[in-house]
């Protein structure tokens, strides 16, 4: 069994060198950066289908590149299993044909099974690639890349551009992937969502500019201004399923109640039960006492977890039955005497969250 | 002299356009995939020289291969020195004419199918454990498939309707016989028009039939995906 890779290389990629060292251990590494870092380019490069003007890449005890040893190994030879963002599928073969593509000639029917039946893929075996919806794809092509056998999984941005109850759907598919114990296979995932690196992570490495700029615990590296910059960059949402509870249709909302028991209005939408909710961190003020004779109409009592610096700003975690991302001023920290463990009040307008 | 039986005349033009077509295939398919791919010092120039027998008469594409592949000529020359094979004037050299004269059809249609398929399919395939080669065939050339029996009707319903470079390098009566172009040529010269005019139909119901296979394949194709 692998038990780590280790990547050491320096690609010319203008305007930037991507000049990379990390080791990737057991269990899931994040690469989290903002867009244009490097990232996908340094997937790409593991896979073998860049060429790196120096350095090492090494996957157990395996080296697939050196260029002062004069090794590349060509990217059939490197048994690495890639996800690229849009999930590329063939799209003159069928979804089996697509899983069984990279397979070895030995593979068990019951590992095939196993796969499908994880990744909840049964149904469309029979399918064309084309009938697939967004999220069929990516549990196709995932299961395609473990089946490849793979040493180390590169998945880029497995849950980009995927609507919110999706990305909840596919969460547990990716988790049981690369920390279920039976595949444990050492994998590398791109991302630039926090609560996605957070859920995923063993270890993350920052990546800003074609440089690692830190690496370690999610809950650490997480913190690192940059990291916070990056997500902040596209935009930091916070992210939960809800249950609908009430209707007000007179008023064009509902009551609902999330996983976690928070319970707040949102705009009404006809049709479901269990939506997706999107409360945009910057959206949300912050009090110390209860407000009164307020028009908003969410009011939710919450405890600070952690105070992060941001760009142009602080960044609160507050536990709140879910945990949520509030951006406020460094002046309102200071002036609100805003610490951890500090109890708070945090009030937005129903119509300012977003419902999928 | 007696005409050539019309069968006679349909079999030796099919001769003629299945043998260059079969000819210019895996050429054409290695030229596409090389332009289409890759860069290399000279390409524009292996570009203008493909697409050349389009630009220019047919009779001078003709002339010049009759220079050089005729008994006096520098290929020809050689090839009657060395082998004792006679090009000019045979049934070889009509399908040598169809052959440079639908190669650029073919070509053009099937790198501009190359060009469509995204590479990142063939640098997928690759992490998947195929080889160039492997993948080239199960991943480039299905995939290439519709540019490549388009360009293949194309370029077999123009080896069939071919004149000018034939009449130059082969003669009117390449391998003795008559393709349905010099047959026609030759039935107007004499004044049979009713002879020239059932050549003309067979030509077209012939070309008609050629594109109709074609398209059906490309409907397979189209259906065959999914399995």
């Amino acid at each position: 069994m692998i038990e780590r890779a280790a990547v050491r290389f320096d690609l010319p990629l203008p305007p930037f060198v991507l000049s990379v060292d990390f080791g990737i251990g057991r269990g899931t590494t994040v690469l989290f950066g903002p867009s244009g870092a490097g990232k996908t380019t340094l997937l790409e490069t593991i896979a073998g289908i860049r060429r790196p003007a120096s350095g090492e890449i090494s996957i157990g005890d395996v080296v697939v590149f050196s260029s002062s040893r004069e090794i590349d190994l060509p990217p059939e030879r490197r048994r690495i299993g890639w996800l690229p963002q849009d999930a590329l599928l063939f799209p003159h073969l069928g979804v089996e044909r697509n899983l069984r593509f990279g397979a070895p000639p030995r593979l068990s029917a019951d590992r095939f099974r196993r796969v499908v039946d994880v990744l909840e893929i049964g149904p469309l075996l029979g399918r064309h690639t084309t009938a697939l919806s967004g999220g069929e794809r990516r549990r196709v092509a995932l299961g395609r890349a473990i089946l490849s056998e793979p040493r180390l999984l590169l998945l880029d941005e497995p849950l980009a551009g995927v609507d919110v109850a999706l990305r909840q759907r596919l969460l547990p598919y990716l988790r049981r992937i690369t920390q279920d114990p039976e595949w444990a296979t050492p994998t590398l995932l791109v991302t630039h969502d926090l609560a996605e690196a957070r859920s995923l992570a063993s270890v993350v490495v920052l990546l800003d500019g074609g440089t690692v700029i830190g690496q370690g615990p999610p809950e650490s590296t997480l913190m690192l201004p940059a990291a916070l910059a990056a997500a902040e960059e596209m935009g930091l949402d916070n992210v939960f399923e809800a249950r609908v509870v009430e209707r007000l249709a007179a008023d064009g909302v509902m009551r609902v109640r999330s996983v976690g028991g928070l319970e707040i209005v949102v705009p009404n939408t006809e049709g479901r039960d269990v939506v997706s909710v999107r409360i945009g961190a910057s959206d949300v003020l912050v009090a110390t006492r209860r407000p009164e004779g307020l028009s908003a109409q969410n009011v939710v009592a919450g405890r600070i977890a952690e105070i992060a610096a941001a760009p142009r700003g602080r960044l609160l975690r507050v536990a709140a039955g879910e945990e949520m991302w509030v951006k406020v001023t460094a002046r309102a920290v200071s002036d609100l005497d805003l610490e951890p463990g500090r109890e708070i009040f945090l009030i937005w307008k129903a119509q300012s969250s977003r419902v999928s | 002299m007696n005409s050539p039986s019309l069968s006679s005349v349909v079999l030796l033009t099919l001769s003629i356009a299945l043998a260059a077509t079969i000819v210019i295939l895996p050429l054409g398919i290695a030229l596409a995939y090389l332009l289409a791919r890759w860069r290399f010092p000279g390409k524009r120039i292996v570009e203008a020289l493909i697409t050349l027998p389009l630009a220019i008469p047919p009779v001078a594409v003709g002339f010049v291969l009759l220079r050089l592949l005729g008994r006096r000529g520098p290929i020809g020359a050689f090839l009657d020195r060395a082998f004792g094979i006679q090009i000019a004037f045979t049934w070889t050299a009509a399908v040598v004419a169809a052959v440079v004269m639908a190669f650029p059809l073919f070509v053009i249609s099937a790198r501009q199918a190359f060009e469509a398929t995204d590479p990142r399919l063939e640098a997928l395939a690759r992490t998947l454990g195929r080889g160039r080669a492997r993948t080239f065939f199960t991943v480039t050339l299905p995939l290439g498939s519709r540019g490549i029996v388009y360009g293949a009707t194309l370029s077999f319903a123009r080896a069939l309707g071919e004149f000018g470079a034939t009449s130059m390098l082969a003669g009117f009566s390449p391998a003795g016989g008559e393709t349905l172009a010099t047959g026609i040529f030759s039935a107007v010269n004499i004044g049979d028009d009713g002879r020239a005019l059932a050549l003309a139909a067979v030509s077209a119901a012939l070309s008609l039939a050629a594109i109709l296979l074609g398209q059906a394949m490309l409907a397979r194709d189209r259906q065959g995906a999914c399995r």
